[in-house]
């Protein structure tokens, strides 16, 4: 599970997280949602270790452990996913390379034996078959040329093959048309497990009728300024974020 | 000192001509030492060339010219022979063959005799005609006139190699030449010389590898001249591979001449020498020539690569691809100096030229020069040089998913090398090149 505690965080030497406290148990899937501005993939940003955002005070911790002094590989290898608002792009390198690269990295960091060539593709065709993906995509290079919707969808490959302890996603819903977001959310909820947390970071409403949250959080001006059940999502949908935002200033 | 002397005289390298050098010697054929001499005297009116020559401005030759370089004497074997089997090559594919400080060695060569239509011999020992043929090419692709390490080439060259293939003749497999150099105690110097000519429609496959110690007690110089002429609808495939210790100066001229429809692909993977000239002329003389030239360097350290290619479309519906890619670290400094020039008659030409370096370092530098001469109307023409570094969206995004920051690295690097590496079309080398460029970032 993830526990952040009084998180601050500057980009830039301006404060964007300003003590954001939040607990997501395990098992259980939490949204943050937020007007432009609030942090909220700054939160995604510092929670994966990015270069250039400091973290200033606070702290947090997936399954008990702080991770803010790990490198952003060891975050990844001691269970933490970020699924990229815009997945990059890289030419040159196969999608099986990287995923495989990947997925043996950890298994090192566990002490458990590499995958080889054929046990990969064996795995990654079992994961696509059940996002509706096709082998193709494993030989193109990593997002090059990929639509919006293959990116996201390829990011939650990533996610399946990865087996995180946490997954925060930011901004999944961003660049999908409806059917796209249908069928990314469906692999999501296929990936919801009684000892995996995700963190859903969205601007909209509509991802979290597919995605159905357990609570749901009001991101304003770097801290929550209020938390409820999936009914909060859609009250936003009707009124805005207006008056959190007044009440955060 | 003569070097010293030489500088006085603004003629720089003279002392590269000194006797004993080989230039003075008897070639044994009346065509050869005429050549050798007339070469010598090219050389010593242009000595080495300066950086006020535009084809040298970024590379600098003058600590070449301080250095008492002499030819190589003798060879002790079995010290060459355990080089051979340092340098670990795999076993040769068909033909392999060896030469040691530029002299030929039967005794480390395989010659495949399964394959026919195909002559493979010195200038002076070959059969009459093949014989006929080099006094004819020599020295005509390659000119000393106005290129003066072609000229010192010329002057010095012991004896060299010419491969002919008969017409319409396809090798099955390729033909690999070593060079290579051991670690001397004193400064040599000695200038390989290639000529390979492809009748109408033959087709073949040209490796070599130019190899030396990692560490080597004295500097060398290593000068290769290597002209080309194919004919109509002749291919040939020519992959280097330059492996020279970082104490080496490695100057490298490839001129080719191409009938119509004939194909030139070229590849060249530099990881070794200290200062590395690559210097590739391909001239486009008939209607539908094509030449692709690719290459990829890693370089570190204090080297210095130079890529410099002129491509000179001569004829109608010629065609030109160029890839080339490079890695700098340390304080390296790389230079790609890429010149297109389409005659007036030259309609119908399709060039492209890409360049692009990666600066893994502070004080990694390089220079960039593409330049198009276009004179005729119906041309497609493209160039693009970039230096950059390694993309930081893309390592973080590699290290979020629980890849290792020199892991995420190399993976980007190889990316990026990728490019080039693919434009190699026979795939057992595209893999050896592969591994070889890998093995590199590896070891960094």
């Amino acid at each position: 599970m993830l526990e952040i505690r009084d998180l601050h965080a500057t980009v830039n030497g301006k404060a964007i997280l300003k003590g954001l406290t939040l607990t997501v148990g395990a098992g259980e899937v939490h949204a943050i949602m937020g007007p432009n501005g609030a942090g909220k993939s700054t939160l995604a940003y510092v929670l994966a270790g990015r270069d250039g955002y400091e973290v200033t005070g606070g702290d947090f911790l997936v399954d008990g452990r702080s991770l803010l002094d790990l490198a952003p590989e060891d975050r990844a290898q001691a269970g933490l996913f970020l699924a990229f608002q815009y997945p990059v792009e890289i030419p040159g390198v196969s999608n099986s390379t990287f995923l495989r690269e990947a997925v043996n990295a950890q298994r090192r960091s566990r002490g458990e034996p590499d995958l080889d060539a054929l046990q990969f593709v064996k795995l990654a065709r079992q994961k696509m078959n059940s996002l509706g993906m096709t082998d193709e995509m494993l030989k193109r290079p990593v997002n090059v040329g990929f639509s919006g919707g293959e990116k996201k969808r390829n990011e939650v490959l990533q996610l399946a093959i990865l087996e995180p302890k946490v997954a925060v996603m930011d901004e999944t819903d961003s660049g999908l048309d409806v059917d796209a977001l249908r069928t990314v959310a469906r692999a999501v909820n296929a990936l919801r497990a009684p000892k995996r947390s995700f963190l859903m970071i969205t601007h909209y409403e509509r991802l979290l009728e597919e995605i159905v949250p357990d609570r749901v959080h009001i991101l304003a001006d770097g801290r929550i300024v209020g938390s409820g059940g999936p009914e909060l999502a859609r009250e936003i949908e009707r009124t805005g974020y207006a008056a959190y935002a007044a009440a955060a200033a | 000192m003569l070097g010293m002397e030489a500088r006085r005289d603004g003629v720089l390298g003279l002392s590269l001509l000194a006797p004993g050098f080989g230039a003075g010697e008897p070639a044994g054929s009346s065509w050869l030492s005429r050549l050798k001499a007339e070469a010598a005297r090219d050389f010593a009116a242009q000595g080495l060339p300066t950086r006020r020559r535009e084809a040298w401005k970024y590379t600098d030759l003058k600590p070449l010219a301080e250095i008492a370089f002499r030819a190589p004497v003798t060879d002790d074997s079995a010290s060459v022979r355990t080089l051979a089997d340092l340098l670990d090559l795999p076993p040769p594919e068909g033909s392999r063959l060896v030469f040691v400080h530029g002299r030929y060695r039967p005794d480390l060569s395989f010659c495949d005799l399964s394959e026919t239509g195909v002559s493979m011999s010195p200038f002076n020992a070959g059969t009459g005609d093949d014989k006929a043929l080099a006094a004819r090419l020599l020295g005509r692709i390659a000119t000393a006139a106005d290129q003066p390490l072609v000229a010192l080439n010329t002057a010095g060259m012991e004896d060299g190699l010419c491969i002919h293939v008969c017409a319409g003749v396809h090798l099955q497999r390729p033909i690999e030449i070593v060079s290579l150099g051991s670690a001397a105690s004193e400064p040599l110097a000695w200038h390989g010389r290639t000529l390979i000519v492809l009748d109408d429609g033959a087709r073949a496959t040209v490796i070599e590898r130019q190899c030396a110690p990692a560490e080597m007690p004295a500097p060398a110089l290593v000068n290769a001249v290597t002209e080309i002429a194919l004919g109509a609808a002749a291919q040939l495939c020519h992959y280097r591979q330059q492996a020279l210790g970082t104490a080496g100066f490695h100057i490298n001229a490839v001129a080719a001449a191409l009938g119509s429809d004939a194909v030139y692909e070229a590849f060249t993977l530099t990881t070794g020498g200290g200062l590395v000239r690559n210097d590739t002329s391909v001239t486009l003389d008939a209607p539908g020539a094509e030449t692709r030239l690719a290459g990829a360097y890693l370089v570190d350290g204090t080297q210095h690569l130079d890529t410099t290619t002129l491509i000179e479309h001569r004829a109608p519906r010629t065609t030109c691809r160029e890839v080339f890619k490079g890695v700098v670290d340390g304080t390296a400094e790389a230079v790609f100096q890429g010149r297109i020039v389409v005659q007036r008659d030259a309609q119908g030409t399709n060039a492209n030229q890409l360049s692009k370096a990666l600066l893994l370092s502070d004080g990694a530098r390089v220079n960039q020069k593409p330049e198009l001469e276009i004179y005729a109307d119906d041309v497609k023409c493209s160039h693009g040089a970039a230096a950059g570094q390694i993309d930081r969206e893309a390592l973080f995004y590699l290290r979020s998913r629980g890849v290792p920051a020199s892991v995420a690295q190399r993976l980007l690097i190889e990316g990026f090398l990728g490019d080039a590496l693919s434009q190699i079309s026979d795939e057992t080398v595209r893999e050896a090149f592969s591994r070889t460029a890998f093995a590199w970032l590896q070891d960094r």
